[in-house]
């Protein structure tokens, strides 16, 4: 029989919540409770009567080609920083699984850059990505042109993705690292023993076993993406050169806060929800069907 | 037993002060410049502090222009608004718009107080003024575009003098190259300089209506002026490697190439003119000219740049008291002097400008040119073209010529496609203002 810890009070557990659910409330339903009906409203930035206009303001969001546009850099930004945050974490966790000497020190070190805030990282890669001042001077010395983010769209696009998934690599390797020392040895071992050499073991057994870790990633990382990337791009490239790195996130901020229209930027972050609730779900309904957890 | 005579008396006085700051009526004054320039607002409160005992003003830095805006209208919803709120130029139309202020106009009138409206400057006055050109809001921070050139550098490539034409400015590019400048000129897409300016200068319209001015139903028609070719020019600029991109607030801005010699021209406010002193200090020798415009163009007035003091509606008449009374105390000459040398923006009313005239101040080497940013505003009497820019969703229509146009000097689009690309995107944003302020007329 299961113990259960329970109050007998009825109202006790609810005062003790009480707290909680007013800051989330506070903090969480009512802002977006405004931001859904602002979305379907003309509101003036200054308040007075708002005109209800339906789906007028999604309706504009969807028919623009420009929006489309962001949103597909959104995705190809989404993808190709997960990816690589992902790939490369993975790599470093199985790295530093092998019982390295110094490995102690490797792993705090590995960790720092998570605890860089994306904007302060963004500063310091600014200097380092600048084309004629920066470190990458003397591969432009070596083949001129060839690097520049301030009017190159894919240079810039490259660049915020490089400096997204640097910040995200350390997480991942974190989890990852856990979740590989966490793997029954004797598994690894006894395969060792049948003659299966290091690669064979990790795509038959280690894999395998790492997609609880992997599919947990691969959520938190996508979604991290979607928000995170915001203070990369507001930093470097403030969406630019010619929109070429304007996530759906910095244009929510920049027709909001920039321009002051509320509404359509309320939309846009509706959008925006849906397509997160929307990614989350389908990875969940889909993707996890394939994962293995340990105890089934 | 002194000593303890001495802190009583201190705290009477003390206490006194304290008697005596409750007694001003405190208003609020919420600007969004840092640096030197802040520094130099925090002065001007303090002097008019210091000036009467009747008022206090509290001056309070909230953010760049952007957030201070978003700011004052949390705020404003709140019911937390200052009494005077400073706005960057181009949310003139928002603010206007907003029913959440008191003209400038108005205000003065409700408090009795005659002002000599006719002293400021017209190119600077019609900017924040309505259809009766009837001021809205107090010009405060003014400047105007200029281009600042490097003396040394010229003498080496032959120029005589700076261009009056963008047909001469071209040829001092090349000129610049020949001479072995790797840069011609620090260059980023500055659509103060090149659209608002340029087009004010040429007379030539950004939108239908006056440039907005006459209605809320106004069309972007950037797209089919002289702009074209000035942009199209400057593509030629780009492509033929005479421009090096540089954007204000990059690691290496246009200021940093420009003092440490590498090229020998950069455009910025008259309001960077303190800053590039100090910076090109014992580097080079240089001096601020007019913008250009091309040959066979009568040359009409530049446009004021900057920010102006706006009133919220909401306070008690005592409050609007000291409001009235800090207005009167910027506007005094001697203030108009001191804000004006301790930051480089212009003054912003003829007798303040005489009266610096008339002292030699702008005969002073280390105020050289200062004066040139007055002309080019005093240049011509304003026309309807050259008044201003009165648009709605102006911010985001602005970000998005930037963009097309960024796209065409990476050749992804030529650059009339670019500009035409821009003027409908911008449209469908003039409609979208229109739509929210349906019933209302731009006043």
């Amino acid at each position: 029989m299961i113990k259960r810890a329970a109050f007998e009070a009825r109202w006790l557990p609810l005062w003790l919540v009480a707290p909680q659910m007013l800051i989330v409330f506070v903090f969480f339903y009512w802002p977006a409770a405004q931001a859904l009906w602002w979305s379907f409203t003309i509101e003036p930035p200054f308040g007075g009567p708002a005109e209800f206009v339906g789906l007028a303001n999604l309706h504009a969001i969807a028919s623009s080609p420009e929006y489309w546009r962001v949103v597909w850099i959104t995705l190809a930004f989404s993808a190709a920083t997960t990816g690589l945050a992902l790939f490369l974490g993975l790599i470093l966790a199985i790295f530093a699984d092998r019982g390295l000497r110094g490995l102690v020190a490797y792993k705090t070190v590995l960790m720092w850059p998570y605890a860089v805030a994306a904007p302060a990282a963004a500063v310091v890669f600014k200097f380092i990505f600048e084309p004629n001042v920066g470190m990458v001077v003397p591969i432009n010395q070596a083949f001129p042109g060839i690097w520049n983010p301030l009017l190159d769209g894919r240079d810039a696009f490259l660049m915020v993705v490089l400096v997204a998934a640097w910040k995200s690599i350390t997480f991942n390797f974190v989890f990852f690292l856990a979740g590989l020392q966490a793997m029954p040895k004797s598994l690894v071992e006894a395969a060792a023993l049948d003659g299966a050499g290091p690669v064979r073991r990790f795509f038959d057994i280690v894999f395998p076993l790492l997609t609880p870790t992997l599919f947990f990633l691969v959520v938190l990382n996508v979604v991290e993406s979607f928000t995170e990337g915001f203070g990369i791009v507001n930093v470097m490239t403030a969406g630019g050169p010619g929109g070429a790195t304007t996530t759906m996130v910095y244009k929510v901020y920049s027709d909001g806060f920039q321009g002051l229209d509320y509404s359509g930027s309320s939309a846009q972050s509706l959008i925006i929800m849906m397509m997160v609730i929307g990614l989350t779900f389908v990875q969940f309904r889909f993707v996890e069907r394939k994962v293995a957890y340990a105890d089934q | 037993m002194s000593r303890i005579r001495t802190a009583l008396l201190g705290l009477a006085l003390a206490a006194l002060t304290a008697a005596q700051a409750q007694a001003r009526t405190e208003i609020d004054f919420w600007f969004g410049l840092r640096g030197v320039l802040g520094e130099q607002i925090m002065a001007t409160c303090d002097r008019f502090n210091r000036s009467q005992d009747q008022y206090q003003i509290n001056c309070i830095f909230k953010g760049n222009y952007d957030e201070l805006i978003n700011q004052a209208i949390a705020a404003y919803r709140a019911e937390k608004q200052p009494e005077i709120l400073q706005v960057v130029d181009r949310a003139t139309a928002t603010l206007m718009q907003s029913g959440a202020i008191i003209p400038a106009h108005e205000f003065m009138a409700n408090q009795g107080v005659e002002m000599n409206w006719a002293d400021y400057f017209p190119s600077i006055g019609y900017y924040y003024a309505d259809r009766k050109n009837r001021l809205w809001s107090f010009p405060f921070n003014s400047s105007t575009a200029m281009w600042y050139y490097n003396i040394d550098a010229f003498e080496k490539a032959g120029i005589k003098e700076p261009a009056k034409t963008w047909e001469q400015y071209e040829r001092d590019l090349y000129k610049l190259k020949e001479a072995g400048f790797a840069c011609s000129a620090a260059y980023f897409v500055d659509l103060w300089t090149s659209l608002e300016q340029f087009s004010a200068i040429h007379n030539v319209p950004i939108a239908t209506r006056s440039n907005g001015y006459e209605g809320l139903d106004a069309e972007l028609v950037f797209n089919t002026t002289l702009f074209v070719k000035h942009m199209e020019d400057q593509k030629k600029w780009w492509d033929d490697k005479l421009l090096r991109l540089a954007e204000f607030g990059a690691p290496v801005g246009p200021r940093e190439l420009f003092v440490s010699g590498q090229c020998p021209i950069f455009w910025d406010s008259i309001a960077g003119y303190s800053q590039t002193q100090r910076d090109a200090a014992g580097k080079i020798r240089w001096a601020v000219a007019e913008l250009p415009h091309y040959e066979g163009v009568e040359p009409k007035n530049n446009l004021v740049g900057g920010a102006s003091l706006w009133t919220f509606k909401g306070f008690t008449p005592e409050e609007y008291k000291g409001v009235a009374a800090f207005y009167r105390f910027i506007a005094t000459p001697e203030e108009q002097k001191t804000f004006s040398l301790g930051t480089g923006y212009i003054p912003v009313t003829r007798s303040a400008f005489q009266q610096m005239t008339e002292e030699g101040i702008y005969e002073r080497p280390e105020n050289k040119g200062r004066d040139l940013a007055v002309q080019s505003l005093l240049r011509s009497e304003p026309t309807n073209l050259s008044r201003g820019v009165r648009l709605g969703n102006y911010v985001q229509i602005r970000n998005i010529v930037k963009e097309e146009i960024e796209r065409a000097l990476n050749n992804e689009k030529t650059m009339k496609v670019a500009l035409d690309d821009a003027a409908r995107r911008g449209n469908e944003l003039l409609r979208r203002f229109e739509a929210a302020n349906r019933g209302k007329e731009l006043p």
